[in-house]
């Protein structure tokens, strides 16, 4: 066999290769039986063994990335921690699934937000809604007063000052709350996605 | 006759890509001198090396045409001193038990 007879059947036998992974090994061997030259090329050619071997050893080591490190025979332990490098085509197609999944339960998932909303709305808003009572209720006791309404008057006022030390009293944890629920619920939703995106 | 381990040719590719930076066919040349590995099994062993770290590769005109070198890292570095501290280790273990034993004297001598 020539060696352009090896590569063909070499390339043809690297189909099942991620394009990248092929490109490299041919661009290898091609520039293998270069540097053999043109009157090694039997003997280069011989040596390397069949084309489907060849090419059974790269697949092999392809698909083993990932599991496993280089074996090691012996007991022996090592210094070094070769990071078992990830396989680029398993993490899309989690991240795929991943998304197919949340917009498929999304009337599950959706509760858990709507109820931090909530929450965290009626926090903030409560306070709110009492100071603005307060202040109107106060403001309007002032005209009752002006009107000679001072029972009224004295009521309305007493109510508004009520509810203004009402504010006072719960805007500051209430606010505080909402800031953590919102917090605990940014780090939740970042949690989730780290998760669904694979580990790294 | 003895077979030659992955571990041991990732150290061997290592010392080698250490000596110097080189290229893939030269590198099967050189095994061939100390191993009788088969020379399809090279290109799995460097281009695992080079996905792990330990190996960076870099291309230069050579005649024409391209050679893809391959050139140590520091992680590779450091993989391969550990390497070589194991094998004397274990060409220590080996040898103690494989040494002959040392002369014996005339009185002792089973026959």
């Amino acid at each position: 066999m020539t060696a352009a007879e090896f590569l063909q059947q070499l390339a043809a036998n690297l189909q099942c290769l991620q394009e990248e992974e092929r490109a490299s090994a041919m661009a290898y061997y091609h520039e293998y039986f270069e540097e053999a030259g043109e009157e090694n090329e039997m003997e280069a050619v011989e040596r390397l063994g069949s084309p489907q071997s060849v090419a059974e050893r790269i697949i092999m080591d392809v698909n083993a990335e990932g599991i496993a490190l280089p074996p090691k025979s012996g007991a022996a332990s090592y210094a070094y921690e070769p990071g078992a490098p990830t396989v680029q085509k398993d993490s899309t197609g989690r991240v795929i699934l991943a998304i197919v999944l949340i917009i498929l339960t999304f009337p599950f998932w959706i509760a858990i937000p709507i109820v931090w909303f909530t929450f965290v709305f009626l926090l903030v808003f409560l306070p709110f809604t009492f100071f603005a009572s307060g202040i109107a209720a106060v403001i309007q006791s002032i005209f009752k007063c002006m009107t000679l309404n001072v029972a009224g008057g004295i009521w309305d006022l007493g109510g508004g000052l009520f509810l203004l030390g009402l504010t006072m009293l719960i805007w500051y944890p209430f606010v505080k709350l909402a800031w953590t629920m919102t917090k605990g619920f940014g780090k939740m939703c970042a949690g989730i996605f780290k998760f669904l995106c694979g580990k790294e | 006759m003895f077979p030659i381990s992955a571990a041991l040719l990732d150290a061997m590719v290592l010392s080698l890509v250490d000596r110097e930076d080189t290229y893939g066919y030269k590198i099967t040349q050189d095994m061939q001198t100390a191993a009788k590995i088969s020379e399809s099994t090279l290109y799995p062993v460097l281009r695992r090396l080079q996905k792990n770290g330990a190996l960076e590769t870099f291309d230069k005109a050579f005649m024409g045409r391209n050679r893809r070198y391959y050139k140590i890292t520091a992680l590779g570095q450091a993989m391969l001193s550990q390497y070589r501290v194991d094998w004397t280790q274990h060409k220590v273990q080996v040898d103690s038990i494989l040494e002959a034993k040392p002369a014996v004297t005339s009185e002792e001598e089973n026959v």
